[in-house]
């Protein structure tokens, strides 16, 4: 039997145009010509994603060896971020399938 | 260097040849404010007829017709024989020209990410400052330009998508106000020419770059120093450090094309800022401010 959990993936982006600054990462999208300024806790989730796609636990697992933060706050602050990775048109859901 | 008469001649007639730095603009005009003022700042840039077959902008300066023309008479600036912008008073037909180019340069020059900067060198290395009208950009400009660093530009700077490096522009700089008499206090042998009251910017006086600035106009510079000067008057002068990603936006914020050149655009400009300190400068005193800038590219030039 499959079942379906959504995962993460970042949209393909040239080396060149992702500048890892101090506490910033900046990222042009070359598609719509947007300069992106993200800050932390974007950064862990964009930095995570860069390794390949993440489905939420592992995301969440990744963070939570990073951060000092109750399950909740980090919970709140992962799908945050996700959201505002969405709406910057940076990340892409996927549904992944494994057998269970 | 081309005799007076022949330079009017050929500027009324088939036109003069001026190299700006990478562009080369054909100019015509029958206009004496025009002679003057191109026989005062750009004679050491003028081609020999022979030399420029091909010119980037073909830029003609004449004066409006027209029966309100006689009372008020007018200056129209056309690029390919077009007239982009309205007419101005005859009394600003330079300032008209020098607009006039910087548009002409902003529209077309897509080999550069062009940014609404000064750029200035020391020993190979440019300082770019990129500033809003008022920030004092101008008169730090022209003081440096005076005291030892080349100007490469007051208005534009030219950051090469191929090479990564700053591009000369060299052209008088567009002194506004108070810091006409400023510069001529501090520089007697500065070459300014004449004043233009009452135009968009208030009162404007052009400033000749200097020789070895034009000698050398050729020659580009790589970026270490990305200074974002604030005037504040009664304030007190210092250099701050700059978040980079913060002067990446400030940066691409005062580009002309940014958004026209793309991908190269951002690389270029990011690569930019990681070549060079990043700073804001609170600027209030000249004396003052002209000694931080230079304490950080190594001491007085």
């Amino acid at each position: 039997m499959s079942v379906s959990e959504e995962s993460f993936a970042l949209i393909p982006l040239p080396a060149a145009h992702v500048r890892a600054w101090d506490e910033s990462v900046v990222v042009y999208d070359q598609r719509c010509g947007e300069t992106h300024v993200l800050q932390p806790p974007l950064i862990d989730i964009f930095q995570a994603l860069q390794a390949g796609p993440m489905t939420p636990a592992t995301l969440f697992e990744y963070l939570e060896q990073r951060y000092d933060a109750t399950e909740g706050d980090l919970e709140d602050a992962m799908q945050a971020g996700l959201s505002q990775l969405r709406q910057h048109d940076l990340i892409r859901v996927s549904p992944e399938s494994r057998d269970a | 260097m081309i005799a007076h008469e022949d330079l009017k001649a050929r500027l009324r007639d088939a036109g003069l040849a001026i190299q700006v730095g990478p562009f080369v603009v054909r100019l015509r005009s029958q206009l004496d404010r025009i002679e003057r003022s191109v026989a005062l700042f750009y004679d050491r840039q003028l081609l020999p007829v022979d030399g420029a077959p091909f010119a980037d902008f073909h830029v003609t300066l004449a004066r409006s017709s027209g029966l309100r023309t006689v009372w008020r008479p007018q200056a129209r600036f056309f690029l390919d024989g077009r007239s982009p912008f309205r007419p101005l008073p005859l009394a600003h037909a330079y300032p008209l020209f020098e607009w006039g180019l910087n548009w002409c340069i902003a529209q077309h020059a897509h080999d550069y990410l062009m940014v609404h900067a000064a750029v200035l060198e020391r020993d190979g290395r440019a300082l770019v400052m990129p500033g809003e009208p008022g920030s004092g950009k101008s008169t730090l400009t022209a003081a440096l330009a005076l005291s030892g660093w080349r100007l490469l530009s007051d208005e534009f700077a030219l950051l090469s998508l191929e090479t990564g490096k700053l591009v000369a522009l060299p052209r008088p700089v567009s002194l506004k106000n108070a810091a006409i008499d400023l510069i001529r206090e501090r520089h007697p042998r500065a070459i300014i020419g004449p004043a233009s009251h009452d135009t968009s910017k208030g009162t404007v006086a052009h400033l000749k770059p200097p020789d070895s600035s034009i000698d050398r106009m050729h020659q580009q510079a790589g970026p270490a120093w990305l200074v974002f000067p604030r005037f504040s008057a009664g304030g007190s002068d210092r250099l701050q450090p700059l978040d980079r990603a913060e002067a990446l936006l400030k940066l691409v914020g005062s580009s002309f094309n940014y958004s026209v050149v793309g991908g190269a655009g951002f690389e270029a400009a990011a690569n930019l800022i990681e070549q060079s300190e990043c700073l804001t400068l609170e600027y209030a005193d000249l004396d003052a401010s002209l000694g931080l800038l230079n304490a950080v590219a190594g001491g007085p030039a």
